[in-house]
C-alpha cells in the first residue's frame, strides 16, 4: 500500500520550510504558504466527493483546481466540470490547525486534516505497457500471461502506458511497410482480450506518446490520460496506405472501409468519430463546440474552437490540447516512487496499492530479447551475402555449409519471435523462402559432391545457385 | 411388438378417457398442426408450449406469425398432444441431443441459433456453400424437431470476388424463405456487406463497420454498363432485404449522395439520395461505411450485441443457445483447409523448382517429381478451387490432368528407352 507522500518528502518540504523562513528566500516561502493558509476554497460534487484547495481559474463550463490534501501533504491539479459541481464555498476558514506539525518540534499535536470523502478502501492498480511499435513490440501472443497474471490480482483499475511511435518505422526503412502496420485484426482482438475478460474493471489509458497507428489503440478507451509531454497523432496513416489509388471510385472505397475499421475502436471508446475522422484525413476541417461538458465535434470551421482549418495537415494533440479539448481527462505527470502517485490521485484514489504484476517486466524483457536477436539475424543477412559471393571454386562447398548455418539460425529466431518473422516479411523475405533456400543449397551441394566424385577430386566446381533476394543484394 | 405397443398405447388413452378430462391449453398453427399443453410463456414475438407426446415431454417454441390461435384452460380428455393434421414434429428424445451432419451435435431442447462464422475473402474462406450447408441443416433440424432454428451469420470479412457474390445471392433468397437469417456485423467490407443486406436483420458490435461495395478489377472500378448493372443489382438487394437502394447506391459510386430525415416522434426514417436530409451519410468523393452508432441511428441496423448473451435479447430468446454446432464445424474444417492449402502449394512449387533446376536427379527422377506435383495440385483443385485458380493461378484441373497424362507418357517412353539401351 502507498500513501500518496512519504514522510521523507514531507520532511524535505517542512525543513526547507524552515530554511527558507531563516534565509528569507521568497519563493520558497510562498511554497510553504500554502500549509499555513487559513482558508480554502470546498467544492462539493455531486458524486458525495469534496474538495479542498484553491481555485486556480474558472470558465463557464469548468472550474481548474488545485486540490489540497493536508492529511498528506499532496497538492494536484485537476479540472472538475460545472455539472459535477453542487457547490462552491470560496475563502472556507480551514478546520483545524492550518500548519502541520513541526517534525522538530517536542510537544507539537498533529494537524486534525480535514476531511476528505475519497473512497475509504485500498484500491489496486495494474499497470500495462503497450510499448514501442505496433504488431511487433506490441505483439498480441505476448499479453496473453498477462491476462492470466491480472485475473489472478483482481485489480481496481488496469493503467495502459502508451509510449508508441509507429510513425517512423525505425526497423524497416520501406514505406510501403507502412501497410503492414494497418493489421487492425490483431490489434481488435488485443482490445478484445482486456474489454471482454475485464468487463467490470476500471480501465484507463495513460499517454505518453502515441504516434501513428498507437493512436487507434489509444481511442478504444475513453478514459484518456496524457503525461506532459504526451502526443496524440498519427491516424493520417489511414490516408497515407488508400492516397495512392487514382480511380475515385477505388480510392473512396479503400478510404470508407480503412476508416469504417480504425473508427470501430473509435466507437468503443466513445470518442466523436468526427475527430477520428479529421485525424485521419487531410482535407478534413475541425472545430468543436463546448456543450456543457460535452464536446460537439464538426468537419468544418463553424465551432467555437477552430482546431484545423488546412486541407494538408491532420490535427496533432499535445497534452493540454488534448486536454483543454477534452479528448483527455486531465495531463498527469508520472511521480512518486512506482510513478503513479499523480495518476491515481486523479483518479480518486487517495491511497493506492500498485500491483506487483508481470506485465512491465515481461514486456520489457520480451523487446529487448527480440530486438537483440532480430539485431543478430540483420548481421546473419550481411554474412550470407558475403558467403554467397565467396562460395566458388574449391570453396564452395564451404561458404555453400556456411550459408545454411546462418540461415538456419535466422529461422531459428523466426520460430523464437513471431516478430522476427513479420519484419523480415515486410523486408520481402518469408520463412519458405529461407526453407527452400536451405533446401536449394543442399541439392547443390549434392551435386557438386557428385561431380567431385566424378572426376576422382576432393573439391568440386561450378557456381552456387542463386536464393531469394535479400535486402541490399543477393539474388 | 407393433401390435403389443399399440395396445399398450389403446389401454393408456383408454385410461385416460376414463379419467375426468384435463384443463389444459391449446395452440393451432397456421398449417393445421395442434399442440395441447401448458403455456409455459408468452410474448408479442412467440410462445412457449410445454408438451406431452406419449412418454415424452418438451417445450416447444412457435413464432406468433406461424400460430392460429391459442385458447387457454380447455377442457380436454387427454394431456397428450395427439396427432396433428399436418406435419408430425418428432421429438427424439427429452435430453433433445442427437447427432447432426458429419458430427455436429444437436441439442433441440430449446429454441435457438445455429451460428455460421463467415470470415476472410469472399469467394475463399467465405462461400456460398457453407450457407447453402446450414440452410439444409436448419431444414433437418426443424424436420426433426419442429422448430427452425435462427440462422445467425457472424460476419467478418473485407469483401471478395463478384462471382461469388451472385451464388450467395441465390442460395441466401431460398434460405429466407424457410427460415429467419440474420446478420451480427464485425466487419463486412464490399462483397461481405452485400451479403449482410440480403438478411431479415443486421447486428453491429461496438466496433462493426459495413459498407464500401465498390466492385473494382486490378487498379480500376467498373464503368458504363457494368457499373449501371450493379448499381441497379445491389439495390435489388437492398430492397429485399428491407433497406433504401440509395444505401446500396452511395456504397457502390463516390458521387452518389446519401442522406436522411428521422422523426422525432415515430423514429420513421426517409432516405435520400442527395444532401437535403438532416442527417448526410455520404458526400461527393465519398464512399459509405457504416459504424455501429451511424447504423444504429438511421436504422441499417437493427440493434447493438457483443455478446452472445446481448444478441439473444435483441432475437428474443428468452437465452443464448445453439441448437447446433454445424455451423462453427464447417467453418473451422474450411479454413483449416485453405491455411494448409496456403502452407502446402507454394512449397510444392518450391521443391519442384529445386529439383527441375538440379543437375544430380536424373530425367527420370524430374519427371516422377513433377507427377507428384500435378497429382497433388489436382487433389487441391478438388479441395479448395477458389484457392488454387483466384489465389495460386494454378491452371485448370482439366488442364492439369492432361499435363498428367502427357508426363506420364513420357515417364514411360523414357523407361522404356532405358530397357533398350541395356
Amino acid at each position: 500500500m502507498n500513501r500518496i507522500l512519504s514522510s521523507g518528502r514531507w520532511a524535505t518540504v517542512v525543513g526547507l520550510g524552515v530554511v527558507c523562513s531563516v534565509l528569507g528566500a521568497p519563493q520558497s516561502q510562498a511554497r510553504v504558504a500554502w500549509l499555513q493558509q487559513d482558508t480554502e476554497d470546498v467544492l462539493y460534487l455531486n458524486d458525495g466527493r469534496v474538495l479542498r484547495g484553491r481555485i486556480l481559474s474558472e470558465t463557464r463550463t469548468d472550474v481548474r483546481f488545485e486540490i489540497h490534501d493536508r492529511k498528506t501533504g499532496l497538492k494536484s491539479q485537476m479540472t472538475i466540470f460545472r455539472d459535477q459541481i453542487v457547490d462552491i464555498k470560496r475563502g472556507v476558514a480551514v478546520e483545524g490547525p492550518a500548519k502541520p506539525a513541526d517534525a522538530g518540534a517536542e510537544g507539537a499535536a498533529p494537524a486534525k486534516a480535514p476531511e476528505q470523502n475519497f473512497d475509504p478502501s485500498i484500491p489496486s492498480i495494474y499497470v500495462v505497457p503497450f510499448k514501442g511499435e505496433m504488431a511487433t513490440d506490441i505483439f498480441i501472443d505476448v499479453y496473453q500471461p498477462i491476462i492470466d497474471d491480472i485475473k489472478k490480482h483482481n485489480p481496481t483499475c488496469i493503467v495502459f502506458r502508451l509510449d508508441s511511435d509507429s510513425s517512423e518505422h525505425k526497423l524497416n526503412p520501406n514505406p510501403r511497410a507502412i501497410e503492414d502496420y494497418l493489421n487492425f485484426e490483431e490489434y481488435r482482438r488485443l482490445v478484445h482480450m482486456f474489454k471482454d475478460n475485464f468487463r467490470d474493471t476500471r480501465q484507463v489509458m495513460w499517454i505518453a506518446k502515441s504516434k501513428g497507428v498507437s493512436s487507434i489503440m489509444a481511442l478504444a478507451w475513453n478514459e484518456i490520460y496524457m503525461e506532459p509531454n504526451g502526443v496524440l497523432d498519427g491516424l493520417n496513416i489511414v490516408h497515407q496506405v488508400t492516397a495512392a489509388w487514382q480511380d475515385p471510385d477505388v480510392r473512396a472505397k479503400m478510404q470508407a472501409a480503412w476508416a469504417g475499421i480504425a473508427k470501430g475502436f473509435v466507437e468503443h471508446g466513445k470518442h466523436d468519430l468526427n475527430l477520428a475522422h479529421a485525424m485521419m484525413f487531410p482535407n478534413a476541417k475541425l472545430s468543436a463546440d463546448f456543450k456543457g461538458r460535452n464536446v460537439v465535434w464538426k468537419l468544418d470551421e463553424t465551432g467555437e474552437v477552430v482546431v484545423d482549418t488546412r486541407e494538408d495537415w491532420t490535427p496533432t494533440f499535445m497534452a493540454e490540447d488534448a486536454r483543454n479539448l477534452r479528448i483527455s481527462q486531465e495531463t498527469v505527470e508520472a511521480t512518486g516512487k512506482d510513478n503513479l502517485a499523480d495518476l491515481a490521485f486523479i483518479l480518486g484514489y487517495r491511497e493506492y496499492r500498485k500491483c506487483d504484476g508481470v506485465a512491465e517486466s515481461t514486456i520489457e524483457k520480451y523487446i529487448t530479447a527480440w530486438r537483440e536477436r532480430f539485431a543478430q539475424t540483420e548481421k546473419l543477412m550481411l554474412d550470407i551475402q558475403d558467403y554467397r559471393r565467396w562460395a566458388t571454386g574449391d570453396d564452395e562447398v564451404k561458404y555453400l555449409g556456411a550459408e545454411v548455418s546462418a540461415i538456419e539460425k535466422i529461422l531459428a529466431a523466426m520460430n523464437q519471435f513471431k516478430a522476427i518473422e513479420r519484419e523480415w516479411e515486410r523486408r520481402g523475405v518469408s520463412k519458405l523462402d529461407l526453407e527452400l533456400r536451405v533446401r536449394q543449397i543442399r541439392e547443390r551441394i549434392r551435386e557438386v559432391n557428385n561431380q567431385n566424385r566424378d572426376r576422382g577430386r576432393g573439391t568440386g566446381g561450378g557456381g552456387g545457385g542463386r536464393g531469394p533476394g535479400i535486402p541490399g543484394g543477393g539474388g | 411388438m407393433k401390435g403389443l405397443k399399440n395396445g399398450l398405447m389403446m389401454l393408456g388413452v383408454a385410461l385416460m378417457l376414463a379419467l375426468p378430462g384435463f384443463a389444459a391449453d391449446r395452440v393451432t398453427m397456421k398449417d393445421g398442426r395442434v399442440f395441447v399443453g401448458d403455456i409455459v410463456e408468452t410474448t408479442e414475438n412467440y410462445v412457449r408450449v410445454k408438451v406431452t407426446t406419449g412418454a415424452l415431454v418438451k417445450e416447444l417454441v412457435f413464432w406468433m406469425n406461424e400460430v392460429a390461435s391459442i385458447e387457454r384452460d380447455i377442457k380436454t380428455e387427454t394431456r397428450d398432444s395427439g396427432q396433428p393434421s399436418g406435419p408430425t414434429p418428432v421429438g427424439v428424445t427429452n435430453v433433445e441431443t442427437i447427432r447432426g451432419t458429419r458430427g455436429s451435435t444437436i441439442d433441440a431442447s430449446k429454441h435457438g441459433v445455429i451460428v455460421l462464422p463467415l470470415s476472410g475473402m469472399v469467394g475463399i474462406e467465405f462461400r456460398h456453400q457453407e450457407i447453402e450447408a446450414v440452410g439444409k441443416e436448419a431444414d433437418r433440424i426443424k424436420e426433426l424437431t419442429g422448430i427452425s432454428p435462427i440462422i445467425v451469420l457472424d460476419i467478418e470479412s473485407g469483401g471478395g470476388l463478384v462471382i461469388e457474390m451472385e451464388k450467395i445471392h441465390q442460395t441466401l433468397v431460398e434460405i429466407r424463405k424457410r427460415h429467419r437469417v440474420v446478420a451480427w456485423i464485425r466487419e463486412a467490407i464490399s462483397a461481405a456487406c452485400a451479403t449482410a443486406l440480403h438478411c431479415h436483420e443486421i447486428y453491429f458490435r461496438t466496433e462493426g463497420n459495413a459498407g464500401a461495395m465498390t466492385m473494382f478489377a486490378g487498379t480500376r472500378a467498373v464503368q458504363g454498363e457494368e457499373l449501371e448493372r450493379w448499381l441497379r443489382t445491389a439495390g435489388d438487394w437492398a430492397e429485399y432485404g428491407g433497406r433504401s437502394r440509395y444505401i446500396a447506391e452511395a456504397m457502390i459510386h463516390e458521387p452518389k449522395l446519401l442522406s436522411y430525415d428521422k422523426d422525432p416522434v415515430t423514429g420513421e426514417v426517409t432516405w435520400y439520395n442527395d444532401l437535403s436530409g438532416e442527417f448526410v451519410l455520404s458526400r461527393a468523393g465519398e464512399n459509405l461505411s457504416f459504424t455501429v452508432s451511424t447504423a444504429l441511428h438511421s436504422g441499417f441496423a437493427d440493434g447493438r450485441a457483443d455478446t452472445e448473451e446481448e444478441l439473444a435479447k435483441l432475437l428474443d430468446l428468452p437465452a443464448w443457445h445453439e441448437v447446433s454446432d454445424f455451423g462453427r464445424r464447417i467453418h473451422k474444417e474450411w479454413n483449416a483447409t485453405i491455411e494448409r492449402a496456403r502452407v502446402e502449394i507454394p512449397r510444392l512449387f518450391g521443391e519442384y523448382q529445386i529439383i527441375q533446376g538440379s543437375s544430380v536427379a536424373s530425367n527420370a527422377q524430374k519427371i516422377r517429381q513433377a507427377i507428384t506435383l500435378v497429382e497433388e495440385l489436382i487433389r487441391w483443385w478438388d479441395r479448395c478451387p477458389n484457392v488454387c485458380e483466384y489465389e495460386f493461378g494454378i491452371p485448370p484441373k482439366d488442364v492439369l490432368e492432361r499435363q498428367l497424362r502427357e508426363l506420364k507418357k513420357q515417364l514411360a517412353d523414357l523407361l522404356a528407352q532405358e530397357r533398350r539401351g541395356r
